[in-house]
This record gives C-alpha cells, structure tokens and sequence, in this order.
C-alpha cells in the first residue's frame, strides 16, 4: 500500500448551471424552434455550441460569448459566419441567475439586426414572460 | 451531461454536423483557456501582450470565442508567456466528446513548469508512478485551494495504473495528480 496526497484533481462537471428557456407565442407557438429549424446546418450547428456552453457555464467562462445587454435586460448571442446569426436572450427573467430566455431570432448585417424592430420585440417579450411566465418553454434543441 | 454526450453522439453521426461542432468548440476552448491561464497568473491582457510580444488589442480578439484564425506560431508565442508546453495534436471524435463533456476552469488551468506537480514528483522520486502499478489511499486534501477534490473519499483506496498520473481514474471519474509516497 502507497500513501499519496492528491495535489491536483480535475471534476468532471456534471451539472448544468442553468436552464435554458425558449419564448412561445399566444397561441403556444415556440418560434425559437421554428426560427433555428429554418437555419442551415451548419450555422443551426453553430448555434447548437453556444446554446449547449451558455447552458453548461453561463456568460462568465466564455469569453464574449454574449454581447449586451444591447438594450434594458437584453443581450444578443454572437454566433459568427457567412450568416452573422444573433438571437436576442435575457437572463432571467424569473430566475435571475440560474436561466436564460432566447426571445427572438435575429441575424446582423453591417451593424444593424435584421429584422427590423426585434429589440423592442425582445423587450415586450422579456415583459410577457415576466407577467405570464408560462409564455416560454424548456429550450427545444433542434438538430 | 450524459444527456447532452447522448445527444450529440447521435447528432455526430452527420459528418457536417460534428465537424462543425468540433471546430466551433475548439474555437471555444482555446479563447477560454488563453482566458483563464491569463487569471490563473494574475495577468492583465496589457500584462500578457507585453510577456507574448503582442498587442493588448490582439489578445482581447483571440480572448473570443468567435475568434478561428488561429496559427501555431502565435500560439506558441502565447504558451511561452504562460510557461506552459503547446500540445497540437489530432483526436477521435470520442475523445473529444470526452473532453466536450469535461470543459470547465479547472480542466483548462495549467500550472507552470515551476509549480507543476508532476514536475515536481518526477524531480523528488518520491514514488515510481510513471512505470508500476498498485493501489493508493488519498490522505490528504486542500479542499479550500482544490474546492473539486474528493474530500469524502480520503481515506478510501484506489488502484493505478501505468501512467496514470495526469489521466483519468474512472473509479472516481477525475484526474488525480499525486505525490508524496509514505
């Protein structure tokens, strides 16, 4: 029998630090999911990594991983490529610290998010779900 | 976790889809680590420019993990900063899936050649693990500077193996680095 000292351990992380939650409209339509659905493969795999280290490690590991917030509460996620993906997410809302909320699909062109108003509509968003938090499902990871 | 290597195993099974994936993660884990190295050591990034030869502008965009236009000649120049050896190298999707399912702080930090422990049990011969085998028992455990050791497990015995420092001991489902034979 040897008698050692560990000096050094390496954790395997098993736990996610936080949920992940997608927005869905009034009549319970998850529009995130339709919106990654109608992306490419390889921009959706893209996404897939950020969305899977987002929900591992949260904002603080990942160097950028998040830009924001761009406006009250609201962050984009970068996801960079032929197609400069950009969806707009909040921490939060209910949770503060323990989850995230994609509230809209966006991309970015020049320095400007297409389409057209999706800030404002992050906000309302944001709003509804903090009014009616079953306006948002668990994160539907499509592949 | 399982659920996500589960999920991806079947995911990789389209060639585009893990080939994207994998490069997008090393992206990842090479600005997080350049990252984290950085604070291991208490550096600035103006601090780490001036030991790597750069600008402070250069290591905040390579400090991104959107950032893919990396080349071995400023990583070599970044792992002479962090007194720490470049290890390029290629891997099997399931070692990768592996170290997908493993990334955190603690698996990216390094120490330095003067405070790295295996160093330091090779140097002391305090023990042959690098060519036997045999069983060990954890004796002690700095949980307040190694918050993620095993503290429940000191004093329980567990078998190594050839070269096992450094590489997984999957009784425990951690690295274990070792010294001191008593």
């Amino acid at each position: 029998m040897v008698k050692l000292t560990i000096i050094r351990s390496e954790s395997r992380s098993e736990i996610w630090q936080h949920k992940l939650w997608d927005y869905v409209d009034a009549n319970g339509e998850n529009e995130i999911k339709d919106w990654t659905a109608k992306l490419g493969k390889v921009e959706r795999t893209k996404l897939n990594v950020r969305l899977d280290l987002l929900q591992k490690h949260g904002k603080d590991l990942l160097p950028n991983i998040l830009a924001g917030p761009i406006i009250d509460h609201i962050y984009k996620l970068r996801v960079h490529g032929s197609v400069q993906l950009r969806p707009l997410l909040c921490m939060g809302p209910v949770e503060n610290d323990k989850e995230f909320t994609l509230l809209i699909g966006a991309s970015e062109r020049g320095s400007k998010l297409k389409p057209a108003g999706v800030e404002k509509k992050a906000i309302e968003r944001r709003q509804t779900i903090i009014n009616e938090p079953t306006r948002r499902v668990k994160h539907v990871r499509v592949t | 976790m399982f659920e996500l290597l589960k999920r991806l195993v079947k995911d990789f099974k389209d060639k585009t889809v893990r080939d994207v994936y994998c490069d997008e993660f090393l992206n990842a884990t090479i600005a997080t680590q350049i990252k984290v190295l950085r604070e291991q050591r208490g550096l600035t990034q103006a601090q780490l420019a001036e030991l790597s030869g750069m600008k402070q502008s250069r290591i905040a965009t390579m400090e991104d993990i959107n950032y893919s236009s990396w080349t071995i000649s400023t990583l070599r120049k970044l792992a002479k900063a962090f007194d720490v050896a470049l290890s390029v190298h290629f891997e099997s999707f399931g070692e990768k899936l592996k170290q997908i399912g493993s990334f955190s702080r603690e698996s990216l930090e390094r120490p330095s050649f003067d405070n790295d422990p295996i160093v330091q049990v090779i140097e002391q011969g305090e023990i042959d693990m690098l060519s036997g085998a045999g069983t060990a028992i954890f004796t002690t455990v700095d949980s307040s500077h190694y918050p993620t050791l095993p503290t429940d497990q000191v004093g329980s015995t567990f078998e190594f193996r050839l070269g096992q420092i450094g590489t997984s001991a999957s009784t425990i489902g951690r690295n274990i680095y070792v010294k001191d034979a008593a």
